[in-house]
């Protein structure tokens, strides 16, 4: 964008913090109709009339910023949504360095073991969790199970370290000991204490009964992660295999232990593992390490990167069309105002009849179109984000993850840009009303 | 503007000062077709004119004419204004308004003339003082005050003063009238024009303005070219033209009644 820039200007450029880069670029926006207005309107007073005229046609002024304000909310909130979704996105799945699944769909697996959407995934066994639990490189594997529920919340099978990475300090009660405790999300609606029976299975089709006689008591809550585990309720991986009837994992003459080492031989199998590095680098040798044969590993923020670059494309390709409708909005607008110009023809005639100078009748019609341009783009910036705020809300509502809405310099200067245009181009009507002769309007 | 009394505009002779002088005007319309012609006309400082005629005659457009208003004009319309006060140095500045620029046209229009228009043309969303004084949006920053002045004293006159604040649309056809004329006298212009003043107004209205607008115009020594069907105000008037399919002819009487005013 401002690559025209002579070198040493590029230089200074880059030497300028992000926020005055922004606040510049803004100012450079809207600078053209600023230096209009002040050129236009300069030594004369024509706000007092063009109030008056904005009271006299209100409501087809309110129509005019309401349209204005639509197309203006659209491009914002097409920004500020596409953001949101992708922050939302990033911020659930920073805790999932690696996943390492069976092989198949690597959006099918993050979405499952990192969103917790229900799928029905292969198992991986036992000797595969050990080779990696075990590898120098890494500091901790632990195994997702899931595939239970309890009131639609996910019931998922884990160790106490995939519990402390994902919360951290819990915000109410301690981490499960023992075989049949549970840990609830921070979103997860039931007291410390209460005790549940979890259904086989999620949503229509789970079966309510399947696991009749095996309750968990909640014992903490975690902290809030902003991702679909506030929604989860996470327990020991064993109790998972138990209630299911595959062992614990563990050899029998270990009674209730739970956590790594597993036994391989006990070992039920686990559709998804977390793996945390010992350190960054580690973690594609050993993506490169265990994309084999029998199992896939998955950086779920590459994934992630390549949804996000189909969800980029949407937005240009929508955005191209909140551009074409902001064209044909203000098209539509400086057209109606051609024609609202002309239901105040009289009036403008009137001012030229007493000697007005034409800059001031000029700047009469401009202001009122900047008025309403102006108007209509600070309400579509609110609209903007008060629809991105709703839509957020149903969003995060649906899928668990925190959509934040937020207005960033992006839409200021999609604003900017908008605004700065279309009331330059206001000087169209205003230049027209010019052109009719007083005397026609006087006798009209 | 200093206001601008009659005797400035008396000669050494005690002539009456010709303020206005129109040669060979032709106003032109669609296709041509000719509006009005007037070979020759001349109006002096301080008389108030009336013109009349048939609907369609020209009245109007002649009026526009001479504000500078119309289009396709040919012809000149010389107002003669005088630029001191100072009555033994005094010089007077002929404009001819058909060779003047659209631009120029609008500052002679602000700095000489005030008009006043059958339906009014104030705007209704403001109060009475604020129509009065619309001109402040664009006169020099340092005649506002006075403007304003002028524009609440003619008021006071007229019987708005009290009302002033209250918006237009709350106002009788007669009070409308009265802050029109208010407007057209706020930059305190030498010529005022009025295209039928009376016509929007009941009888007893328009007698009241015609009262008022006489009384005020005669006691500023303006001069006042009032296109008008109503005789009340036209018989009121030092002279009266009637304009004819686009031709003006004067009645002698009313000519010879009002040379005799402005020269006593």
């Amino acid at each position: 964008m401002i690559d025209f820039l002579p070198l040493f200007m590029l230089d200074l450029w880059d030497a300028l913090s992000p926020f005055m880069q922004d606040s510049l670029l803004f100012a450079l926006y809207l600078m053209p109709c600023i230096m209009v207005g002040l050129y236009v309107s300069r030594g004369s007073r024509p706000l007092p009339l063009v109030r008056a005229m904005l009271w006299q046609f209100r409501w087809t002024s309110l129509m005019f910023v309401a349209l204005i304000a639509t197309s203006v909310a659209l491009g914002v909130g097409l920004l500020a949504q596409e953001r949101g979704l992708r922050k939302g996105t990033a911020k659930a799945a920073e805790k999932f360095d690696l996943i390492i699944a069976a092989p198949g769909s690597e959006v099918t697996n993050v979405l499952a073991a990192v969103y917790l959407q229900p799928t029905d995934l292969p198992l991986l066994d036992g000797k595969l969790y050990n080779e990696i639990a075990n590898h120098d490189h890494v500091s901790f594997a632990a195994p997702i199970a899931f595939g239970d529920s309890y009131q639609g919340a996910p019931v998922v099978g884990t160790t106490l370290d995939f519990l402390k990475h994902l919360s951290g300090d819990l915000s109410k009660g301690r981490a499960f000991e023992k075989t049949f405790e549970a840990v609830i999300g921070s979103a997860i609606d039931l007291p410390l204490g209460s005790h549940f029976t979890p259904a086989h299975g999620m949503g229509h089709t789970a079966e309510a009964d399947a696991h009749e006689g095996e309750a968990f008591q909640i014992v903490g809550r975690m902290q809030p992660t902003g991702s679909p585990w506030d929604k989860a309720i996470l327990v020991p991986v064993e109790a998972v295999w138990l209630v299911h009837g595959m062992g614990t994992g563990h050899k029998p003459q270990e009674g209730a232990r739970l956590g790594p080492p597993f036994d391989p031989d006990y070992f039920p199998g686990t559709p998804a593992i977390l793996v945390r590095a010992e350190e960054l680098w580690a973690n594609y040798a050993l993506k490169s390490e265990f994309t084999r044969k029998e199992s896939m590993a998955i950086f779920p923020g590459a994934v992630l990167s390549q949804l996000h670059t189909i969800l980029g494309d949407i937005r240009s390709v929508m955005s191209i069309m909140a551009v074409i409708t902001q064209i044909l909005v203000a098209g539509g607008v400086l057209t109606g105002l051609v024609i609202l110009t002309r239901l105040f023809a009289r009036r403008l005639a009137l001012l030229r009849a007493i000697g007005a100078p034409r800059r001031f009748v000029f700047s009469i019609v401009w202001n009122f179109a900047a008025i309403l341009i102006g108007a209509g783009a600070v309400s579509g910036l609110g609209l903007g984000f008060v629809t991105t705020a709703l839509l957020s809300n149903i969003i995060s509502e649906r899928t668990d993850i925190l959509i934040k809405a937020s207005l960033q310099w992006p839409e200021f200067h999609l604003l900017a840009g908008f605004v700065s245009i279309t009331i330059l181009l206001a000087m169209i009507p205003a230049g027209l009303a010019l052109l009719q002769p007083a005397i026609r309007d006087l006798r009209a | 503007m200093p206001a601008m009394n009659g005797s400035d505009f008396m000669d050494e002779r005690s002539e009456p000062h010709t303020i206005l002088t129109v040669k060979d005007l032709q106003v032109r319309g669609e296709n041509d077709r000719l509006l009005l012609d007037v070979p020759q006309l001349k109006i002096f400082h301080g008389q108030t004119i009336a013109i009349k005629g048939a609907s369609g005659a020209g009245k109007s457009t002649l009026l526009f004419a001479l504000a500078g208003l119309a289009e396709h004009m040919s012809g000149s319309i010389c107002w003669s204004l005088p630029q001191a006060t100072d009555t033994k140095q005094r010089s007077s500045k002929a404009q001819d308004v058909i060779k003047l620029s659209s631009e120029a046209r609008a500052r002679f229009r602000r700095e000489t003339l005030g008009m006043i228009f059958q339906d009014f043309l104030l705007f209704e969303e403001m109060d009475a003082l604020a129509n009065a004084t619309i001109s402040n949006g664009y006169m020099p920053r340092h005649n506002k005050k006075a403007v304003q002045q002028r524009a609440e004293q003619t008021l006071r006159h007229l019987g708005i003063k009290d009302i002033a604040k209250r918006t237009i649309a709350s106002f009788s056809g007669g009070e409308r009238q009265r802050v029109a004329i208010a407007r057209a006298l706020a930059n305190d212009p030498p010529i005022l024009l009025a295209d039928e003043p009376t016509a929007s107004l009941d009888r007893k209205a328009s007698d009241h303005l015609i009262e008022d607008l006489t009384a005020l115009v005669r006691a500023q020594q303006k001069t006042m070219i009032v296109v008008s069907h109503d005789m009340s105000l036209c018989e009121k008037m030092d002279r009266i033209l009637e304009v004819t399919d686009g031709q003006i002819t004067e009645r002698n009487d009313r000519q010879k009644q009002g040379k005799e005013e402005a020269g006593s």
